[in-house]
């Protein structure tokens, strides 16, 4: 079946009924995001519900390649739907998580599910290969994510590994089921809650978990015994030397490898002080691994953020020495099922507004957390469970930080100053701020979220850390731009994509290269499902000339599943066509150009300030030379970003006056069906 | 080379030094880290300061942390 399954699950939790989807019906969108916005596009009537209407769809969508061995892509999970973290509107939002949940539910011979309705008390979905069951999840409800995952187990395949577990007479495997499911934030309707699967794996933006437990889904449990059918087996693993013996880790040769991303020395995206015995963890299929399991047994599989989140109060709260504080807190933050960047920057915040005298003790916000405990596991605790139960101030915090602002009347005055770094929709910055890594805030402002895409995390890190470390960085400013810009097809050797000097960031160039990293990551990242650790690689140290495999292994590693002949360039107009499809459901939803602006502060607050301290550089022109610029110390113009929206909307085909697709543009992606739609709606682009 | 012989502090200026001040005099730094971007850090106290020198690739100016002090 070419790396599919064949057919996708329908559950419709209202009526508790089940039924399926060809999956061919979608395979024009090939899998993964492209097919889960098709589907809400065809199930969802009216785009105007909101996050938690029952009506509300979610997708749960793998890929041709999920199952399979195809490096640093069989493992992600994509979901979508109406989310409920957002500001002004709930947007049709996505996320996307790791593991072994995907592959397990192509083993069980499904492509994805869609969850449909209201249950009208808690259910879990119990997934045995074809046998499919909606099951009562009372003794589960008020479990957290990790108890709720071992009680599945248990119920499904006993308790410990190795036991045969006997789907029917012919299937017995001794895996155990891969299981999605809500903490008690969920439970709680917080707009921060995510979905858990296994210790670590979350899909955390969007406030999903919420939305699951408006629908009173506790867990979703997959358990599969078949095998994903590769067209060409033998190309593929042709496609997994090439790949292995060309840009992977080299083994004999370690140290040429210090900047490759597709396989490095230190693949761990860890960012607390590691565990003394640890061993790395891999989501299935994957040739690196970016997770630590520890003998200790605690922070197993949490990664990037959800590390960062409470190590730095723990150390300074320790004397500059971690303790098991921090572990501890990602442990609860997992089980809880909260999301580690509204955690993270609420806490920034609250601390702010602590020390300004607004909130505690001498403030106008009430506040009983207990501030000298902060580093503390006991504060942690408390912070993480008021959040997740909304007990107390918890119940602001639970509304995400953007909406508890509002709540205490700060919201404007924050805005202005920063001191709320929520830069687009209502959510949190990532720490790729729009006035420095300007494609990442575009990129968030025209779609529906922060990106959290790192394909260009390159251009800065790579400089910053060399210039931190008093080195000169290699390979230079020139080089890089030379060899991504060969890259970025269909507008490739255009180096000045490339370029953040502040003279070209609002620049058609620049709009190319927002257009690219929408189509590119539409396509290939959220819908083939290639995970964000390992691609793209367009810069691998590993190669003398550092041009790593993008361009070339995508399609190849894709065709050799599939059987199909696609092009890098088909991928991107793919892409292109479901970043438009997209945009249709925001343009019904009521998005208009008016609305997409940056919060206050990116217009008026200089990025980092003046502080001689700050070090951010990227890829731009001086005097006519490439060089790594600093970018500290800019704000983006209001008027000139209005006129970058002009040059981006007139690059996609829309209409610049509303930002909305117009039918000529549609109809050329085939979608004349989605301009019909808009016309009757009265929201077509008129030109 | 001679070292001079470091005095320790007043009692007075301990005290000072180790006191937790207001957000309006907060001290401003960035950690860098690839995925997590650059992550602007705001300091409340020496004990945090420390904690920031002593994470991957923090950014910091002395001149400033010297006026602060």
């Amino acid at each position: 079946m070419n790396g599919y399954a064949g057919k996708i699950l329908r559950i419709d939790l209202t009526d508790r009924k089940i039924s399926t989807i060809d999956t061919m019906d979608y395979e024009q969108w090939i899998g993964g995001h492209g097919m889960g916005s098709g589907i809400f596009w065809d199930l969802v009537k009216d785009k105007t519900i909101k996050g938690f209407d029952p009506k509300n769809v979610i997708t749960i969508m793998t890929s041709p390649l999920s199952g399979t061995l195809v490096p640093g892509a069989s493992a992600r999970t994509e979901v979508q739907g109406i989310g409920v973290q957002s500001s002004p509107i709930e947007w049709f939002t996505r996320s996307n998580f790791g593991g072994r949940f995907a592959p397990m539910l192509k083993y069980a011979g499904w492509d994805g599910i869609v969850i449909e309705g209201k249950a009208d008390k808690p259910v879990w979905v119990d997934i045995r290969n074809d046998n499919v069951r909606i099951r009562d999840a009372q003794h589960l409800w008020g479990l957290d994510t990790w108890k709720t995952q071992e009680e599945i187990w248990r119920e499904v395949s006993g308790r410990g590994y190795g036991k045969w577990v006997e789907l029917d007479s012919e299937q017995r495997t001794t895996q155990q089921p891969a299981v999605l499911t809500i903490g008690p934030a969920g439970e709680n309707l917080a707009r921060v809650a995510c979905l858990i699967h296994d210790a670590g794996h979350s899909a955390g933006q969007g406030g999903f978990g919420a939305v699951w437990g408006s629908k009173k889904l506790k867990a979703v449990s997959v358990i599969g015994t078949g095998a994903v059918q590769v067209t060409d087996p033998k190309g593929l693993m042709e496609a997994r030397l090439w790949a292995q013996t060309k840009y992977s880790l080299d083994l004999e040769n370690m140290g040429a490898s210090w900047g490759s991303r597709f396989g490095r020395i230190r693949p761990q995206n860890v960012f607390w002080e590691r565990h003394e015995r640890a061993r790395l963890q891999a989501c299935v299929g994957c040739h690196q691994g970016c997770k630590e399991r520890s003998d200790t047994g605690s922070g197993n599989e949490s990664t990037c953020e959800e590390t960062s989140f409470y190590q730095g109060y723990d150390k300074w709260k320790h004397g500059g020495r971690q303790t098991s504080a921090a572990y501890i807190a990602t442990d609860l933050l997992q089980r809880y099922g909260i999301n580690a960047y509204e955690a993270s920057k609420g806490l920034v915040y609250i601390t702010a507004l602590l020390r300004m005298g607004v909130l505690g003790p001498r403030g106008k916000i009430q506040c009983d957390l207990d501030f000298n405990k902060l580093g503390e596991t006991e504060f942690a605790e408390q912070f993480l469970r008021m959040t997740a139960y909304r007990k107390g101030i918890g119940d602001d915090f639970a509304e995400g930080f953007f909406r508890a602002a509002r709540r205490w009347g700060r919201l404007e005055e924050d805005s202005k100053t920063g001191i709320l770094p929520y830069s687009y929709w209502g959510l949190p910055e990532h720490g790729y701020d729009p006035r420095a890594e300007v494609e990442w805030g575009y990129g968030s402002i025209l779609g529906d979220r922060d990106i959290n895409e790192h394909d260009f995390s390159t251009l800065f890190f790579l400089p910053s850390r060399a210039i931190w470390a008093g080195r000169t960085p290699q390979p230079p400013a020139e080089q890089v731009v030379k060899i991504i810009a060969e890259k970025l097809v269909p507008y490739e050797n255009n180096p000045l994509m490339l370029d953040y000097g502040t003279e070209n960031i609002y620049s058609e160039h620049m709009a190319k290269l927002v257009a690219w990293h929408r189509h590119y990551t539409r396509f290939w990242k959220e819908s083939v499902l290639y995970c964000d650790e390992r691609w793209p690689d367009f810069i691998n140290t590993r190669i003398p000339h550092y041009r790593g495999l993008t361009g070339e292994g995508e399609p190849r590693f894709f065709n050799a599943v599939t059987g199909k002949k696609f092009s890098f360039a088909d991928g991107m107009d793919l892409g292109r066509k479901i970043w438009n499809l997209d945009n249709a459901i925001w343009t019904l939803q009521g998005r208009h150009r008016n609305m997409v602006h940056f919060s206050d502060y990116i217009y008026h607050v200089p990025y980092t300030g003046s502080g001689n301290f700050a070090r951010y550089y990227l890829p731009g022109r001086e005097g006519g030379e490439w060089k790594y610029i600093r970018v500290n110390g800019r704000c983006l113009d209001k008027g000139k970003f209005e006129e970058f929206k002009t040059r981006f909307y007139n690059l996609e085909g829309w209409d610049t006056r509303t930002g909305w697709p117009n039918r000529r543009t549609l109809e050329s992606l085939g979608l004349k069906s989605v301009a019909d739609e808009l016309e009757k709606n009265k929201k077509l682009g008129a030109r | 080379m001679k070292m001079g012989k470091l005095r320790g502090p007043s009692s007075d200026l301990s005290k000072r030094i180790l006191t937790q001040i207001d957000f309006e005099h907060r001290l401003e730094g960035l950690s860098l880290r690839e995925q997590a971007g650059a992550q602007t850090i705001w300091m409340y106290s020496l004990k945090e300061v420390v904690s920031l020198l002593d994470a991957p690739q923090p950014c910091l100016d002395f001149k400033e942390l010297e006026n602060w002090i």
